[in-house]
């Protein structure tokens, strides 16, 4: 098949030395295929998003747009849109007229750059809007200026650059709806820079989570979320108990044992034997009542209450420390620090990596 | 929309250099060349009648460093920049702070009260100070006036008045400098010396002066530099009398077309200012603390 | 205590300036500070001057000239210094700067030998030259900062949207960058314009410019003709500069 975008092995080097920024990265997107590029600051995600943009030239690798080579191509011959982290709007023009200037760009005649900016303006909502000025506009209203800019030109791709790290939480939960509504309904490619799990989780097709310029895992968000392959993705991706230990016993009954003594049982086969660390996410452990099989015994050793739970720390017996998280619900009592407890998990929860 | 050809036009990695290479060609030509012609001219050799002559020789230098007549003259020139110097440091510094602290339309005002002195042209501003400074001008006129002396002072055609003036041209770029300087200490260093007991005098001499001294030095080598090359302001309110290596310079090249002595003269001049940068960057360079 | 001192030596800043305008209007034949009486016969004298006049002239030809190619090689040096990285950027910065700090007494004297030298002495276009090396600085300085004050995303943004490199100067770039480009060459022009000890050097009969004429002058007389000049000179700067760098100042993003 053939990939609407298609990375291969591309790198980026600096001068000077050292590692590189993005380091021989394979990605293929399909058409119409939200994809976000989720990592921490420094990971490469930005610099990749450039290297499809055409602002950094790669130091290896090819960029493939529908089958077509287009790693040497300008910037500004590409036919992607790209939305900046601070909008990037022309100060010096109208709403209507930052709408234009990519039309005009392209040649685009009279009639139907008139027609391709009341479609653009009604998209995001901003008829109203067409001859104010930026300074004149919320961050909202710009971002979404900023998107129209790109949606006129009906691009083959669109490229957003973390573009709601700057607006307040509530903004930003609600663009973040509307963004990805908008891209289903036009049904355009788009990969979607961020650093905020919450937003790549919530809006992707699929999530790539890089790390120091490397791919650590590309999937759905549940697959992520519930089979982190590595170490990282499982640190990384929402919250995660680690005990360091190690398995042996391999073939058929893997048996994880920490220095303190736990024993955990693992389904899969890490066939080998290996040091490295247990995973297993804080809502994946329930208390149990003290007489349950399998149940593992606990001292509580911290409460901390969030909004809409508590976050218990756990000593058990072995003397390893887990966190707990637990929903408030009525019926529930909140337990206290000292209390002795017990819990449990299911084997397909935990995840071991070795290293 | 639009068919993906591979790039057209010039290389993006060629845009930089080829934005900057007008204006470096046209400075090695008109700048770097200049001086370098000079240099070799100071070489050599001028004899009235027959031109330049075509031997190489250090004697231009020789001769300039050699003569007491000529090293009077290079005293003198240090002597002004230095005593000129000072002086901007002493008045430059109270209208620094001023200026440092004024925020919006007055820093603007402020600022351009201090940037009019400096589209005036020098021309202008010293033949201000030549009616000012005269045996009959105003100040003499006024301090006769007021009982502080009898007789009047003489300034015009003296080092005294062309330090007055000279002063006055260059107080701006001091200021600015010192400006810099202080805009970048932290307030808030100012509230916590008071909070821990210091009073005003001591703040000034163990917070704002200390910290205000990168401004200090940079004020002090431009107006040094600016105030050792100055030709306008001495040459009218010194006259023919008081030789200065400006004005040596001048004389000598236009009229007596000794370029090649005129040119040893402000290579001396440019080693001078050069070794003052070179001690100031050996002085304020802090070894990284380890 | 500190307003006072400063009070003072503000008006020891402003007093030549004050002087010199207040002179302009005396009646007495020389320059007479408090001036006597009020009349404009110092200008007339000054406009009916030939000499004067032409001085004017050629003064503000060269200024013109020089202020054109210096605002082209300016903004084209300060968009290369900070859009790009540029391999030494911080020496390259500092000798194109340079200028400002050298000795003009040096330079005037190495121009003079050089030009000789190459034949180009006695000319308009060597005086344009030289001038071009004095003024450039200053636009570079005003550009780089207009070009910092906007996200250089923008530009980015243009070239996304479809528009080469020229387009994106000229439409995107250029509008954003004007206050800094006229501003500088607002002020390179006036700089050209008073310059003297370089053009001294340089200069030849029927290139006289008015700051030569005015030193000439002043050297062996002293009548008031010279304040009136001054205070046209300064009026005039004052008129084309207070808009200028107002505009300039109050650009904020």
């Amino acid at each position: 098949m053939t990939w609407d975008l298609e990375l291969r092995g591309v790198t980026k080097r600096y001068d000077g030395g050292g590692a590189p920024a993005v380091d021989a990265i394979d990605l293929g997107v399909e058409s119409g295929e939200f994809i976000a590029l989720l990592g921490p600051s420094g990971c490469g995600k930005t610099t990749t998003l450039r290297m499809v943009a055409g602002f950094v030239v790669p130091s290896a690798g090819r960029i493939l747009l529908r089958g077509v080579d287009i790693t040497d191509v300008p910037p500004h011959r590409r036919d992607m849109g790209m939305v900046f982290q601070n909008y990037a709007l022309f100060p010096h023009m109208t709403v209507r007229g930052n709408i234009e200037f990519g039309l005009h760009s392209h040649k685009v005649g009279k009639e139907e750059t008139a027609r391709r900016v009341a479609r653009a303006l009604g998209l995001v909502g901003l008829t109203a809007f067409e001859k104010r000025y930026p300074r004149e506009l919320s961050g909202g209203q710009q971002q979404r200026v900023a998107v129209a800019r790109v949606l006129a030109l009906d691009p083959k791709l669109l490229l957003f650059d973390e573009p709601l790290s700057n607006l307040d939480a509530k903004l930003r939960g609600q663009m973040r709806h509307e963004i990805r509504k908008l891209q289903k309904e036009i049904g355009v490619t788009t990969l979607f820079v961020t650093h905020d799990q919450d937003e790549a989780l919530t809006m992707a097709d699929r999530v790539v989570v890089l790390n120091q310029g490397r791919i650590e895992q590309i999937g759905t968000p549940v697959e992520i979320y519930e089979h982190p392959q590595t170490r990282f993705v499982a640190d990384f991706i929402g919250t995660s108990n680690f005990l360091a230990g190690s398995v042996s016993g391999g073939g058929d009954d893997p048996v994880f044992t920490t220095p303190g003594g736990l024993r955990v049982a693992l389904t899969g086969s890490p066939a080998r034997e290996a040091s490295g660390v247990l995973a297993i996410r804080p809502e994946k452990i329930e208390f149990v009542e003290s007489d349950v099989p399998d149940r593992i015994e606990a001292r509580i050793s911290d409460v901390t209450r969030l909004a809409g739970m508590i976050e218990y720390v756990l000593t058990l017996h072995t003397g390893d420390a887990i966190m707990i998280r637990e929903q408030r619900r009525p019926g529930v009592e909140e337990r206290a620090s000292g209390a002795l407890v017990a819990v449990r998990w299911r084997p397909q929860d935990v995840r071991f990596f070795a290293g | 929309m639009g068919e993906l050809k591979a790039r057209s036009g010039a290389p993006e990695g060629a845009v930089p250099y080829l934005l900057l290479s007008p204006n470096v060609l046209w400075l090695a030509m008109f700048m770097a060349g200049a001086i370098v012609m000079l240099a070799g001219i100071s070489l050599q050799v001028y004899e009235a009648g027959k031109g330049i002559l075509d031997e190489w020789t250090i004697q231009n230098y020789v001769q300039f460093l050699s003569d007491p007549f000529y090293r009077d003259v290079l005293w003198r020139t240090l002597a002004l920049g230095a005593w000129t110097t000072a002086g901007c440091l002493i008045l430059g510094f109270p209208l620094a702070l001023l200026l440092s602290r004024l925020r919006g339309m007055r820093r603007s005002v402020l600022y351009f009260v201090l940037l009019l002195p400096l589209l005036t042209s020098a021309v202008v501003r010293t033949f201000g100070w030549m009616i000012l400074l005269g045996n009959n001008g105003f100040i003499n006129k006024s301090l006769i006036g007021l009982g502080i002396v009898d007789e009047p002072i003489r300034m015009m055609y003296t080092m005294t008045g062309i330090v007055i003036a000279l002063v006055e041209v260059l107080l701006p770029f001091m200021v600015l400098a010192l400006d810099a300087a202080l805009l970048n200490i932290d307030p808030h260093l100012y509230e916590a010396a008071q909070n821990l007991g210091a009073r005003r005098a001591r703040v000034f001499a163990k917070v704002t002066l200390p910290l205000a001294l990168p401004g200090i030095v940079s004020g002090s080598v431009l107006v040094f530099t600016l105030a050792v090359s100055a030709f306008v302001t001495p040459s009218l309110i010194g006259g023919p009398r008081i030789k200065l290596m400006s004005t040596l310079i001048y004389q000598q090249s236009m009229g007596l077309l000794n370029w090649p002595f005129g040119g040893a003269i402000a290579f001396v001049m440019l080693f001078t200012i050069f070794a003052l940068f070179v001690l100031t960057f050996r002085l304020t360079a802090r070894p990284r603390g380890g | 205590m500190l307003k006072a001192l400063n009070a003072v030596i503000i008006i020891y800043l402003l007093a030549p300036i004050l002087v010199v305008v207040a002179t302009a209007f005396t009646t007495t034949a020389y320059p007479v500070f408090p001036p006597e009486g009020f009349t404009f016969r110092w200008f007339e004298k000054f406009l009916a001057s030939r000499e004067f006049v032409e001085s004017i002239k050629v003064s503000a030809l060269l200024a013109t000239s020089s202020t054109f190619i210096a605002a082209i090689l300016g903004t084209s040096s300060a968009i290369a210094l900070t859009r790009f990285p540029i391999p030494g950027k911080a020496l390259i910065s500092a000798l194109l700067l340079s200028p400002i700090l050298f000795p003009t007494i040096v330079l005037g004297l190495a121009l003079l030998v050089f030009s000789t030298r190459i034949g180009l002495s006695g000319t308009f276009l060597n005086l344009v030259c030289a001038h071009v090396v004095l003024i450039t600085p200053f636009v570079i300085r005003m550009v780089m900062v207009s070009l910092a004050r906007f996200d250089p995303a923008i530009e980015e943004a243009a070239r996304n949207l479809g528009a080469g490199r020229w387009r994106t100067f000229f439409l995107i770039t250029l509008p954003l960058i004007r206050p800094g480009v006229l501003a500088g060459s607002v002020f390179a022009f006036i700089l050209s314009f008073d310059e003297l000890v370089v053009t001294l050097f340089l200069t030849a009969p029927g290139l006289q410019t008015l700051p030569i004429r005015i030193y000439t002058y002043v050297e062996y007389s002293s009548d008031p003709t010279i304040s009136a000049i001054s205070t046209a000179l300064i009026a005039a700067w004052l008129v084309i500069g207070l808009p200028v760098y107002a505009r300039f100042l109050s650009v904020r993003r």
